[in-house]
């Protein structure tokens, strides 16, 4: 079911809120033994959705009231645990909604609980959570993605009609690409990110995952909007209306490495069918493209290292104690970090250390700026850039753990885009069948900065064009 | 391989890192930097920001009344006092 169509139903009164919602959770309390996609189902989502009910009998139904939703456990909702997956955040209750979960209670949408995730959203593949890796719905051997994998895996397991993620590499839309969803980063402050748990500030969007394009767009329509209390916030008017796509931008010299040969086989048949519908294709070349990953993975961990500083045991979380202050530092954060997050605190303490942060911070921001550029100038002549969204369909659950290199390269086509802040989409594109499971596949279409709009309008052109 | 110093590295964290986790750092983080320091291929010459943001600033004046959230933070805290203080260890000591 859509947000469309149970919009349809619970207006039309076919449906109540409470009964819809109650489907919601007991299909969610049926499957997620299984998949473990919700880190907890919450108890009130009756209460919710009767509160929504009465918004729809007043006559005040907006597009998401009485939807059910599921939510990352890195978004603050008020009086719940949000624990980014993280033990040293385990029984950390958030003192306040988060700017989006406003938006979306004044709205009467139904949380149904809050998703697995990797910790502190760091990782490709939901491996990296402190309570357990989320299995994907279409072959449960098989990871969901990450970092959103969670919110992806309930989404397509059909355990929320759609959900929220966060992106700060990839992380809605990989996801999205290996389980079959939309899933949606929006231009850099066109969503407030107050109330999202920081991984790296200049990078963080909050944004959609959803079985439709229309849907994502429901709910980015919901959430964004200028936040005085998020300095990076866009003003109300500052993304543009959708512009009709007639060029599509493809770098292909950025293709022709790494990617699995079924990816592109769809990629390419994809393309063939936007041409063949009257879009003209054309190679651009991103000439900083190839740095981009080394760039990302020099300001990513810096910026980490500096948000996870926080977590010390004294104010919130868990408190491991030693014989002195320091070692009540380092105890809790030993305790309470997992792997991925201590390997990435390091490294970004290394690369802003002194003797070491121009060879390292200085230039990968250099490069960031190089690559924006080099979008600009591809921008002037295409309206959009397409590229598969992952160079893999889903991988097997422990393939990649074991070498966080390997890991990292999913992210290739996808970190890009979070270093330069335009919006991308992720919109799947078709299956490849691999030890008999049909496992899905994403095309990624880019536009530049404040023209979210035109991603969705292309969208569902797409989801029209592919069949 | 570029030698990094891990132990000085988690010191800087604050993170207590046991000797097999070291042991396992000390190959992984520098095949990383291996990977990553290929930024320094990039010429940096003439970049600039260009961005949207830059030096977001509010007006210095009062956000919310004092003592409005004391209670709901408080609640959070591991050790607090009996009058609403965060408590911590002793840290300046007198001769």
């Amino acid at each position: 079911m859509t947000i469309t169509e149970a919009r349809e139903l619970l207006d039309s009164k076919k449906i109540t809120a409470v009964e819809l919602a109650q489907q919601y959770v007991e299909r969610a309390h049926q499957r997620n033994g299984e998949l473990n996609a919700y880190l907890e189902i919450f108890d009130d989502v009756h209460e919710q959705a009767a509160r929504a009910d009465e918004m729809i009998a007043r006559g005040d139904a907006q597009s998401l009231t009485g939807i059910p939703l599921v939510i990352k456990d890195n978004i603050l909702i008020h009086g719940r645990v949000a624990s980014a997956a993280s033990k040293i955040l385990e029984n950390y209750v958030a003192s306040y909604d988060a700017h989006v979960i406003e938006r979306l209670k004044e709205a009467g949408a139904v949380f149904i609980g809050r998703a697995n995730m990797d910790e502190f959203a760091m990782g490709s593949s939901t491996e990296n959570s402190a309570f357990g890796v989320t299995k994907n719905p279409i072959d449960p051997t098989r990871i969901p993605g990450g970092s959103s994998g969670g919110s992806a895996a309930a989404v397509a397991g059909d355990l929320a009609i759609a959900g929220l993620g966060t992106d700060t590499g990839g992380s809605i839309r990989q996801p999205a690409s290996v389980c079959g969803l939309v899933g949606f980063k929006p231009t850099y402050g066109a969503v407030s990110r107050r109330g999202a748990i920081a991984m790296g500030s200049s990078l963080d969007q909050i944004g959609p995952l959803a079985k439709t394009v229309e849907d994502a767009r429901l709910l980015f329509e919901t959430i964004k909007g200028h936040d005085a209390k998020d300095a990076t916030s866009l003003s109300g008017d500052a993304l543009e209306g959708a512009r009709k796509v007639q060029r599509i931008g493809i770098p292909r010299h950025f293709l022709s490495e790494g990617v699995d040969a079924d990816v592109l086989a769809a990629f390419e048949e994809n393309i063939k069918k936007m041409e063949a519908q009257g879009y003209e294709i054309v190679d651009v070349e991103l000439p900083n493209i190839a740095y981009a990953l080394a760039a990302y993975y020099i300001v990513m961990p810096a910026e980490v290292s500096t948000n996870l500083a926080r977590y010390d045991g004294l104010r919130y979380g868990v408190q491991k104690q030693g014989n002195s202050l320091l070692e009540d530092y380092t105890h809790t954060r030993g305790y309470g970090f997992g792997k991925e997050s201590r390997r990435r605190i390091l490294l970004g303490a290394f690369v802003l250390s002194s003797g070491y942060a121009d060879a390292y911070y200085r230039k990968a921001t250099a490069v960031r700026e190089h690559i924006r550029e080099d979008f600009r100038k591809v921008f002037e002549t295409v309206d959009v850039i397409a590229t598969p969204t992952s160079p893999t369909p889903a991988f097997k659950i422990g393939e990649k753990a074991s070498d966080p290199l390997a890991m990292y390269a999913a992210d290739i086509f996808t970190v890009p885009v979070n270093l330069t802040g335009v919006p991308a989409i992720s919109i799947p594109m078709g299956t490849v069948n691999r030890d008999g499971a049909d496992l899905p596949l994403g095309m990624q279409f880019i536009a530049p900065h404040k023209q979210d709009a035109t991603l969705f309008a292309l969208g569902q052109e797409f989801e029209t064009i592919r069949g | 391989m570029i030698d990094v110093d891990i132990k000085k590295l988690a010191a800087l964290s604050r993170i207590e890192v046991s000797d097999d986790e070291l042991t396992e750092l000390s190959n992984e983080i520098p095949s990383i930097l291996a990977f990553v320091e290929q930024v320094a291929e990039v010429s940096d010459m003439d970049t600039k920001y260009t961005g949207e943001h830059f030096n977001v600033l509010r007006e210095d004046d009062h956000t919310h009344e004092s003592g409005m959230y004391t209670k709901e933070l408080l609640a959070s805290v591991p050790h607090t006092t009996d009058d609403g203080y965060i408590k911590v260890r002793k840290i300046i000591t007198q001769d």
